[in-house]
């Protein structure tokens, strides 16, 4: 059986809205959702932050413009209401970078939805450890293996600057990841 | 080259556990409810009236909606300048016609033009003329013709 492209969901959604969007959920809810997760880390957070995805996406499917990929849109979409949580907790607790990565690591450790083993929670404490923008590229292409390109239509960033972050990135978690003993 | 080194080094290291796999998990179903439950949640908001549907009436409601975000700025700029019609053309001269009636009125009592002030408050009238200017001659003059008045009272006391 022939998988319905993008592009016909879009089209199905000018006759039919429940039925395209209903395809267009189940197709990009995985995707989406540990997209979401590997940046909030808390189970109830990317819960929460994926329906208001889905809401946005209902309301405003209808404006998408064709020329642009229905993945690349949806994945900007992810990350900016994720970052827009960030930003909320941030201001809630009146606190710069560390605080708030202090916050998600808190997060992190008392989610009964992660299963990692101590190495793997020192990679995701090392990860908390970045800038912003190096966390997001960092995820999305070790953990995602996403393409510089998709990657640099969702974060509006160019391909050589996602290659330094990124670059830098790993620099980074292998320097934090050496002073706990993970790496030599 | 020294990017590639790094990963590979960071690769090794997880080769043996999760690899590139977040050690994250999900709570049992959620990925086989979460469709059902979210279009679930766009009915319920549609009956809300957060969400819209396709349709007529909700076409309508969009529309009306999207009018109305046009046409409220227009609607304020309009407002302030009727406002500011109001004020200059009403308000504004009710103010200084008060302010004129002020000064008109101590113009009455203090008259610039005029060099004489008018007391009426014993009922008699008294009036000083600022050209009256006279000599010491003159006043002592005045106190001598008027002295025996004075002797009068000191000798009535």
């Amino acid at each position: 059986m022939n998988e319905i492209s993008d592009g016909e969901i879009i089209l199905l959604f000018k006759s039919d809205k429940q039925k395209s969007f209903s395809l267009l959920v189940n197709r990009y809810k995985e995707r989406l959702y540990w997209h979401i997760r590997k940046i909030l880390l808390s189970h109830e957070d990317t819960d929460d932050v994926l329906q208001n995805v889905f809401l946005k996406v209902w309301t405003s499917l209808k404006d998408f413009n064709s020329n642009s990929k229905l993945y690349t849109w949806l994945y900007r979409i992810a990350t900016n209401e994720a970052l827009n949580l960030i930003a909320e907790r941030k201001r809630k607790v009146f606190g710069n970078s560390i605080e708030i990565s202090n916050l998600l690591e808190a997060n992190l450790e008392s989610d009964v939805y992660y299963d990692g083993d101590a190495i793997q929670t020192e990679l995701q404490k090392a990860i908390l450890k970045l800038s912003e923008k190096q966390r997001l590229v960092f995820n999305m292409k070790y953990f995602d293996n996403m393409k510089y390109n998709d990657m640099a239509e969702i974060l509006n960033l160019s391909v050589g600057t996602l290659k330094a972050t990124y670059h830098n990135a790993v620099k980074k978690i292998e320097e934090t990841l050496k002073l706990v003993d993970i790496i030599n | 080259m020294d990017m590639n080194k790094n990963n590979n080094t960071m690769e090794k290291k997880f080769e043996g556990g999760h690899g590139h796999k977040a050690p994250f998990t999900v709570p049992e179903d959620y990925f086989d409810n979460f469709t059902d439950h979210m279009m679930n949640k766009i009915q319920a908001e549609t009956k809300n009236g957060d969400v819209y549907l396709s349709g007529n009436n909700d076409t309508k409601k969009e529309r009306k909606s999207s009018l109305i975000r046009i046409i409220k700025p227009a609607f304020a700029l309009v407002a302030m300048v009727g406002f500011a019609f109001f004020f200059v053309n009403i308000i504004f001269p009710l103010v200084v016609n008060d302010n004129d009636k002020i000064i008109g009125r101590n113009s009455t009592t203090f008259s610039r033009e005029s060099n004489t002030i008018t007391a009426s408050s014993t009922g008699d009238s008294f009036q000083f003329d600022s050209d009256f200017n006279p000599t010491d001659e003159e006043i002592a003059d005045y106190l001598s013709a008027n002295v025996d008045d004075i002797e009068e009272f000191y000798n009535d006391l």
